[in-house]
């Protein structure tokens, strides 16, 4: 059994002389797995409110009166999966360019980009009644222009939740060497799977198969401790178990 | 049975880059290799990566696996190598090489001639890849796959031309540089393939493998010649490489030409030794080449293999062509030398001819010194320069000439000398150091009469290379060093010889005084050094230090350093009967004008620290000396007066030191920063000697005003960097230490030490506060640490720490209860997140504290463990480990948490590896203990190190 198993243990929080401690939230009234709590003191540790939803979720499912407690968890564990690309100090860096003050957002840089384009469509010879055809003129040029910034801008201000997933994969990987993309690819659509079971069941499924949810909760579980908690020589003496069974 | 889904299976098990690795490198199978490949691997080499201007090139496990397999599955492997793309990461064809060397040379060669035209495109091949390719070579060669082992040393072995323009080469020197042609990687691995591999090749394919030698030559002839000189063929090989054989005249400066010209002459040497070319096939091969260089290899060739090719060494020497070439010159003279009595009659009488008819125009000789030297040739003897040219040819084959001709060469040679190395068109020699006309065993059998003599008869010749004053004076030093009661004794008779060696006699006396147990005989030392001193300064007309000292200054510092020497205990003390004596020449010394204001412009600011330039000086050594000559004379007297109710009354029992010491603290007197540095040096002996006359004088030494800064700062420094300050000291300079502190910020200015005067001072401050002189809440030691920046602060608390851990462990030290709370005052202003970044050196510095053992465990602990949540980082971490590794058996816990902060601070995934001892000492003891929470935290402790990628802690974790 691994340690982190071992309930007692892990339930009690790192005290040090000077009196300073990191502990898991405080969960009285659950019944938790030591993977359970291993991993809400991981998350706690990365930032707090990370620990809370999680701790949320696990309320919610303990609430078995309540109709609606996996469509309940499900948003916790939603929202566990997309702030933990952004609380965690190992989320993607933010564009210092987004960060600026008076930067533009999204909604004003579509604002911009349409006016630029409802001023020089207007002039463009090569624009006439919704039909292109023609040379690009000065118009087409700074319409053009505008359109390459925008999305160069939203690229790298606004990175896909993919991107954002495999940033933080490569930064809690302690060796800084990326694994193999094919490999790495694989990680990240499992979150992405994962991420996209609790929306459904968030959104549009409070009659999700009981069995069913706790699986995918355990699968997350599981992802989310060997991330950030590694275990790495149990994992390499499963690696060990593979390569004999392939060898003998 | 390696099926599909046991391949989905393991890479789903791969959770990240360590699982990666340990995959690959635990597979002991070549099966895997084909449902891998089905899998996508292999496909994508490890890429380079590029940070800044560095590039790393990160191990490709699949590649490393594919190398270990070849052997097992050679065909297989080759076929997946084969299909690699291209890549840049060298790890990766550095796998492959290893992989190729596993296979057959014919499978390695269908490889290799992938892999040329790779390297043909690279424009460096970094690090170790050339290294590798060599053996390649070899094994290629052996193997018998010549033509693919030619290709890839060939490719291997190209050299490119000097990217840099021709004017860009004027810019960076008086003359142009050369052209620098350059290798694809570095100029030793370059010759080591020459050197290793190149024979094994020579040894399958000689005739090809000399031809590629040869043209890498030629080429790299082409690429370092100007563009006037590449129709020449000119080299100027005579310069670079003045023999052709080995000899000592070759400086080998063009490391890369001369190493291929070695390559070039062994082959040619070793195919005409075994007989695998034919001689005259050979150097007509070197011939076709334009460079002179190629010639002179042929003239070589031909000189060691006269016998095969007779009729060609009779061609060569009767060539004018090769006669008058300076740059064959050293090749066609050993020719000549051996060679020319084995010409026929008409043939030797040929050469000599030309040497008959050589004459020299003297209206080129002028110009040529014009140019070169810049200045007038004197009186030239047109006779004498022929004659020296003729006897510079005829020598090599004075052995071989006819009578006639030997005869005419003896009655030149007694005219005009015998000519010296004839075979080359320049000769270098160099010599080291100063020479001496007398060994030290010929001045060792002198009598002082005798040797006394010689000093003033013998004239040093002026000529550099030749025995010198300050030589024979070296040799008077190491004489007196042997036997100084002989000298000493006989001291006054040195009178009258010049000053460079009465200098030397008297450093040699210095010599022998520090540390010397017997009696020394200053008397007629002493004697000789008022002498000395009554002589003039200066020597009229003394320029040169061949001939000489210029004067007796140097002498005088001679002296200064000597008496110095002979106050301090432990060495041959003076005699307290010298008293008088040996002050009147102390005195003198006080008053010599070194060193001057310019002196000390020239030499001190950032060139040499005031401490330094003043015992460097004359009058500044003589102040070192009074104030070395009162400590011997409270010394002596306080002896007297043993048991008697006689108190010693400070500089009135000796009023001529005070005289000197006020004399010299007006600076209208005496200006000298040098000499105002040692009155700070010397404080505490100052106050030791005369407590009132420092107390009155403080003022004077450290003067406050803004108009004396530099000679406070002169003392303040000397102070700082020589004492450590008392009770009595502290009370004195109580102000300038407030100063100082107010001035932290500005106390910047261009010095030659490298340590900063500002640390010193919070190592004063810490200092005094150790010793409870003052507390912590002394404004003075608060100011400190809100002003200085977090280096200097660091600085003070490191040194804490550093002097602790050299105190012997049984005794602690009195005052750790005052040090741990200076450090909980410090922790308590710096230890906040928000400003932790800022005072991340002064945090850091508790490493030195926590390794010095002094402290108590769980104090020591908690601190250290407050320090790295804060900056995760602690200097001394060599020592941090080991005593954390002693801890944890008492405190387990926060023994492993401190390890892992440690480890998370590791900038570098190789961070650890420098504490792995006692990371292994650490985490065994807190799991194999009975504290949980220690076990649990070692445990992934162990687990996170695991995923750096340190598999050596495996063995600690628990079984499952």
């Amino acid at each position: 059994m691994h340690p982190n198993q071992e309930k007692a243990g892990l339930n009690a929080p790192v005290t040090n002389p000077l009196g300073a401690s990191v502990a898991a939230p405080s969960i009285s009234s659950l019944q938790l797995t030591g993977r359970q709590e291993a991993l809400l003191r991981v998350l706690a540790e990365r930032d707090r409110r990370l620990g809370q939803m999680y701790s949320g979720a696990l309320h919610a499912l303990c609430q078995k009166e309540n109709p609606e407690l996996r469509v309940q968890a499900a948003h916790s564990i939603r929202e566990l999966l997309e702030k933990t690309l952004t609380y965690s100090n190992l989320a993607l860096e933010e564009n210092p360019r987004k960060k600026q003050r008076g930067q533009p957002n999204l909604k004003q840089r579509a604002q911009s980009l349409t006016e630029i384009w409802k001023k020089r469509a207007k002039r463009c010879q090569s624009f006439d009644g919704g039909k292109w055809d023609g040379p690009v003129d000065t118009h087409l040029r700074k319409i053009l222009r505008a359109v390459s910034e925008f999305a160069e801008g939203v690229d790298t201000d606004y990175p896909k939740r993919k991107e954002k997933i495999r940033n933080l994969l490569r930064k809690s990987d302690l060796i800084k060497t990326a694994l193999p993309n094919r490999i790495e690819t694989l990680r990240v659509e499992e979150w992405q799977l994962c991420y996209e079971y609790f929306e459904g069941v968030a959104h549009h499924n409070p009659n999700v198969d009981e069995k069913d949810f706790n699986g995918w909760l355990d699968n997350l579980e599981r992802f989310l401790l060997d991330q950030f908690s590694p275990r790495t020589f149990q994992d390499q003496t499963a690696i060990d178990r593979i390569i004999k069974e392939g060898e003998s | 049975m390696i099926t599909r889904k046991l391949v989905e299976n393991a890479v789903k098990s791969i959770k990240r880059r360590a699982d990666y690795e340990y995959f690959f490198d635990n597979l002991n199978s070549p099966d895997w290799i084909e449902p891998l490949r089905k899998h996508g691997f292999f496909r994508e080499p490890e890429p380079v990566i590029r940070k800044g201007n560095t590039i790393q090139f990160p191990a490709w496990p699949e590649s490393r696996y594919l190398a270990r397999m070849a052997a097992k599955a050679p065909d297989l492997v080759l076929s997946v190598i084969s299909a690699f793309p291209e890549t840049e990461n060298i790890r990766v064809h550095e796998d492959c090489v290893r992989a190729g060397m596993s296979m057959s040379p014919e499978k390695a060669a269908r490889w290799a001639c992938k892999e040329v035209s790779w390297i043909a495109k690279q424009d460096h091949l970094y690090m170790s890849l050339p290294h590798t390719f060599g053996p390649l070579i070899s094994y290629l060669a052996k193997g018998g796959q010549t033509d693919a082992a030619l290709k890839l040393a060939g490719t291997l072995l190209d050299i490119k031309s000097d990217p840099r323009p021709t004017e860009e080469r004027r810019r960076k020197a008086v003359f142009t540089e050369r052209p620098e042609p350059r290798p694809k990687f570095d100029a030793w691995e370059y010759g080591e393939i020459l050197k290793k591999d190149a024979p094994n090749l020579l040894a399958t394919a000689p005739r090809p493998t000399f031809d590629l030698l040869c043209e890498l030559l030629d080429k790299f002839c082409a690429c370092s010649a100007e563009p006037t000189q590449q129709d020449a063929g000119t080299d100027v090989s005579f310069i670079w490489r003045p023999a052709i054989e080995e000899h000592e005249q070759n400086t080998r400066t063009e490391y890369l030409l001369d190493i291929l010209v070695d390559a070039v002459r062994d082959a040619a040497e070793k195919m005409a030794r075994d007989r695998t070319a034919d001689l005259n096939a050979l150097v007509e091969g070197l011939e076709a080449h334009r460079w002179s260089v190629f010639k002179r290899i042929a003239l070589h060739l031909l000189r060691l293999f006269p016998d095969d090719a007779r009729p060609r060494v009779a061609e060569r020497l009767t060539s004018r062509e090769y006669f008058d070439a300076y740059e064959l010159r050293h090749e066609y003279a050993l020719l000549s030398r051996d060679c020319f009595r084995y010409l026929r009659a008409e043939q030797q009488q040929t050469i000599l001819g030309w040497i008959d008819g050589l004459k020299v125009n003297l209206d080129d000789i002028r110009e040529g010194f014009r140019r070169y030297m810049g200045k007038e040739p004197g009186p030239l003897d047109a006779e004498r320069i022929e004659k020296h040219e003729k006897l510079n040819r005829l020598k090599p084959i004075r052995d071989a000439l006819p009578a006639e001709w030997r005869a005419k060469y003896d009655l030149w040679v007694k005219d005009v000398g015998e000519p010296e190395h004839p075979e080359f068109v320049s000769y270098h020699t160099s010599s080291t150091g100063p020479s001496s006309p007398k060994s030290l065993d010929e001045l060792k059998a002198m009598s002082v009469e005798e040797l006394i003599t010689f000093l003033r008869d013998w004239k040093p010749s002026g000529d550099r290379m030749s025995a010198s004053a300050e030589g024979l004076g070296g040799m008077l030093t190491a004489a007196a060093v042997a036997d100084p009661v002989k000298y000493a004794a006989s001291a006054e008779l040195f009178r009258n010889v010049d000053p460079t060696y009465t200098r030397s006699l008297l450093f040699g006396f210095r010599q022998v005084v520090s540390g010397a147990k017997q009696a020394f005989p200053w008397e007629p030392v002493l004697g000789l050094c008022q002498w000395v001193l009554e002589q003039p300064r200066e020597i009229p007309g003394r320029r040169s230090e061949y001939e000489g000292d210029t004067g007796w200054g140097w002498t005088r510092k001679s002296i200064a350093d000597l008496i110095g020497v002979a106050f301090q205990k432990g060495n041959a003390q003076l005699d307290f009967e010298f008293r008088a004596t040996v002050w009147r020449i102390i005195e003198a010394l006080t008053d010599d004008p070194q060193p001057t204001p310019e002196h000390e412009a020239r030499y001190g600011g950032k060139n040499m620290d005031l401490s330094t330039l003043s015992i460097n000086t004359v009058r500044g050594e003589a102040m070192h000396a009074v104030l070395r000559y009162a400590l011997w004379v409270k010394e002596h007297l306080e002896a007297d007066r043993k048991g008697t109710s006689d108190r010693w009354r400070g500089f009135n029992e000796m009023a001529e030191v005070r005289r000197v010491l006020e004399d010299h603290l007006d600076p209208r007197r005496d200006p000298s920063l040098a000499v105002r540095s040692i009155y700070g040096q010397r404080y505490p002996w100052l106050e030791w000697l005369d407590p009132h006359w420092s107390k009155v004088n403080v003022a004077k030494i450290f003067p406050l005003d803004a108009t004396s800064r530099s000679l406070h700062d002169a003392a303040w420094e000397a102070y700082l960097f020589f004492c450590w300050p008392g009770k009595l000291t502290f009370e004195a300079l109580q102000p300038n230490y407030r100063e100082a502190v107010e001035r932290i910020p500005e106390n910047k200015r261009e010095r030659a030490r490298h340590a900063d005067p500002d640390g010193r001072l919070g190592c004063h401050l810490v200092y005094l506060y150790w010793r409870g002189l003052i507390e912590v809440g002394n404004d003075i030691l608060r100011n400190f640490f809100t002003r200085a920046p977090d280096t200097i602060r660091a600085e003070s608390i490191a040194f804490i720490g550093r002097s602790l851990r050299e105190q012997p462990r049984e005794n602690p030290g009195e005052g750790l209860p005052r040090l741990q709370a200076l450090w909980e005052w410090r922790i308590s202003e710096i230890a906040k997140p928000s400003t932790a970044k800022e005072n991340r050196e002064e945090l850091e510095s508790f490493g030195w504290w926590f390794g010095s053992d002094k402290f108590e465990d769980h104090w020591a602990v908690g601190m250290l463990l407050r320090v790295l949540q804060l900056v995760k980082e602690v200097d001394s971490d060599f020592f941090v480990s080991k005593r954390l590794a002693r801890v944890v058996d008492s405190m387990p816990e926060e023994a492993v948490e401190c390890l892992r902060l440690m480890i998370e601070g590791a900038e570098e995934e190789w961070g650890p590896y420098k504490w792995r001892d006692e990371i292994r000492k650490i985490l065994s003891s807190a799991i194999q203990g009975n504290n949980l929470n220690a076990r649990v935290k070692a445990t992934e402790l162990a687990d996170r190190l695991g995923a750096m990628g340190y598999r050596e802690y495996r063995d600690l974790r628990p079984v499952d």
